[in-house]
């Protein structure tokens, strides 16, 4: 049950304080509270990451157990939200790690007799082609995890530089190199959409 | 300024977090600066492809069924000491009468062999014996398990262990072939035959530049006597570089002995030619035995063979 007042708008430290302390002491109702605080804002976070339900989905179970079961020792230092979307980074990033590995071994059990096994999953999908928001969503799937995970915390997350640092548990320059890494990158990628100039060569 | 520090700039400017200070400076690079002038207009155009992207958002339907895997997932926190039922329908299996030998490679990443060793206490605490065993060898873990031959309900349990195991197991060894694990059709398994199984171990040892050696994998093959076994498995490391793949073919020689080749071949991470190791080793119970060695970058693969026999339970052992 949903108890009044506990919407995806937040609530103050004082109150999340609260709802921690009974959750440690065995409050199973506050668990939900803390749920629905953030449900919604880590869904996005998951699908952006994932870029798509099933795997957000997949992370998001995940991140939650691994919040179930870290939350009695949770010292209470940073809020909860920086917590568990800390979690919920790393947790996005094995998963990215198991699927390339899975796409890996499956691709050999299925042909033995391969010359090679492949490579791994290759981050940029076949595409629809000419379709800017699909390359742009590609693009993002492509960055390297940190620089992804900056990127969407920022700029689709609207999180401010000092709380997506310490999200990613690094520091504010850190974080703003980061940032501009990805857009670096996404520039480079989108430049034939964007520039419309076409032909150059763009290197990744 | 240069062009990296300019860039940083322009990215916090649109995040709003640029310093004053810092701005005019800024201004008058982007002045001066093709590249950067276009960078800046990218980056404002991306930024408004992604502030008009799809914002997702789960339903109602979706938050409820999460919520209550995470109460169930709180509730099992709560209540960890209390026997789990899937458990005990596990034993119940494992303690079935057992005559046969079952091999199951694991990999399991970092961080979840913790998780793994204290389930795998959790099962022997609660009755049955050493059925199940772990070997921890840093990034990947191997579990063996002993599981009956002959019960109907073999393939549930079976696929009660890899639930159990949360999807970590990888590999079926069964009868010197490698499959992916799934629920299982026919399982034969090799030591049900007649005679004596020859259990192979394969070890794949990176030595990096600094001299620190690690097991990155162990896949085990089953030789029965009197058949000639083959089987190729993949394996990657999670570690480090690449991917590798065995092939391997047993046979036993006129003396009774088994002569295992072994070939190997090691992707590098930065592409280009695969490293291949291959070797021929004449298995001597108990010992380990250097096969091949190659070197790749800066670290170096060594490929060791070694056996033991298991006997299925309750059998003589017979002459070879």
């Amino acid at each position: 049950m949903v108890a009044a007042g506990w919407g995806s708008e937040g609530v103050d430290e004082t109150q999340e304080r609260r709802l921690i302390a009974r959750w440690q002491a065995g409050e199973r109702d506050a668990l939900e509270a803390l749920f629905h605080t953030h449900c919604d804002r880590a869904y996005g976070l998951a699908h952006r990451l994932t870029g798509s339900h099933a795997d957000a989905d997949d992370v998001l179970q995940d991140a939650w157990l691994r919040a179930v079961r870290g939350l009695s020792q949770f010292d209470g230092r940073a809020r909860f939200g920086t917590w568990f979307y800390s979690i919920l980074l790393r947790v996005a990033a094995d998963h990215a790690r198991r699927r390339r590995r899975r796409a890996a071994v499956e691709s050999l059990t299925e042909a033995p007799e391969a010359q090679a096994p492949a490579a791994g999953a290759d981050p940029s999908e076949r595409a629809a082609a000419g379709e800017l928001k699909d390359a742009l969503q590609q693009a993002i799937r492509a960055l390297p995890v940190k620089q992804r995970a900056a990127l969407v915390l920022v700029a689709f997350e609207g999180m401010s530089y000092a709380e997506a640092a310490k999200v990613m548990d690094c520091s504010d320059g850190t974080l703003a190199w980061r940032v501009a890494e990805a857009r670096r990158r996404l520039a480079d990628k989108l430049a034939p959409y964007l520039d419309k100039a076409g032909g150059a060569d763009h290197a990744m | 300024m240069r062009c990296e520090d300019a860039r940083v700039h322009i990215s916090r400017e649109i995040d709003g977090e640029l310093p004053a200070g810092k701005r005019e400076a800024m201004q008058r690079h982007v002045e001066q600066c093709a590249d950067c002038a276009r960078f800046a207009e990218q980056c404002r155009a991306i930024g408004s492809l992604m502030a008009d992207s799809e914002v997702h958002a789960p339903d109602a339907a979706y938050r409820a069924e999460l919520l209550r895997r995470v109460r169930e997932a709180a509730a099992e926190q709560a209540g960890r000491k209390e026997l789990r039922p899937r458990a005990q329908r596990v034993l119940s299996y494992l303690a079935a009468a057992a005559c046969v030998l079952l091999f199951v490679c694991v990999v399991i990443q970092q961080g979840r062999i913790a998780h793994l060793r204290a389930e795998i206490s959790h099962l022997r605490t609660i009755g049955a014996g050493p059925v199940v065993e772990l070997q921890d060898f840093g990034a990947i873990a191997r579990v063996s398990a002993v599981l009956p031959v002959g019960v109907p309900e073999q393939a549930e349990a079976f696929r009660m262990l890899s639930d159990y195991f949360q999807g970590g197991l990888k590999w079926l060894v069964q009868d010197g072939r490698q499959s992916e694990l799934g629920v299982a059709g026919d399982i034969s398994l090799a030591a049900a035959t007649a005679g004596t199984a020859l259990r192979a171990e394969i070890r794949l040892v990176r030595v990096e530049g600094g001299g620190e050696a690690r097991v990155i994998s162990a896949p085990t093959l089953t030789i029965v006597s009197g058949e000639e076994a083959s089987f190729s498995l993949a394996a990657t490391d999670g570690l480090g570089p690449g991917q590798f793949r065995y092939r391997c073919a047993a046979r036993r020689t006129e003396r009774g002995r088994v002569l295992l080749a072994v070939a190997l071949e090691v992707n590098p991470p930065a592409g280009g030619e695969p490293a291949r190791l291959w070797g021929l080793a004449e298995l001597h119970e108990g010992q380990w035995l250097p096969v091949a060695y190659t070197q790749m970058g800066d670290a170096s693969y060594l490929l060791l063979v070694g056996s033991s026999s298991e006997p299925p339970a309750g059998r003589e052992e017979p002459g070879t």
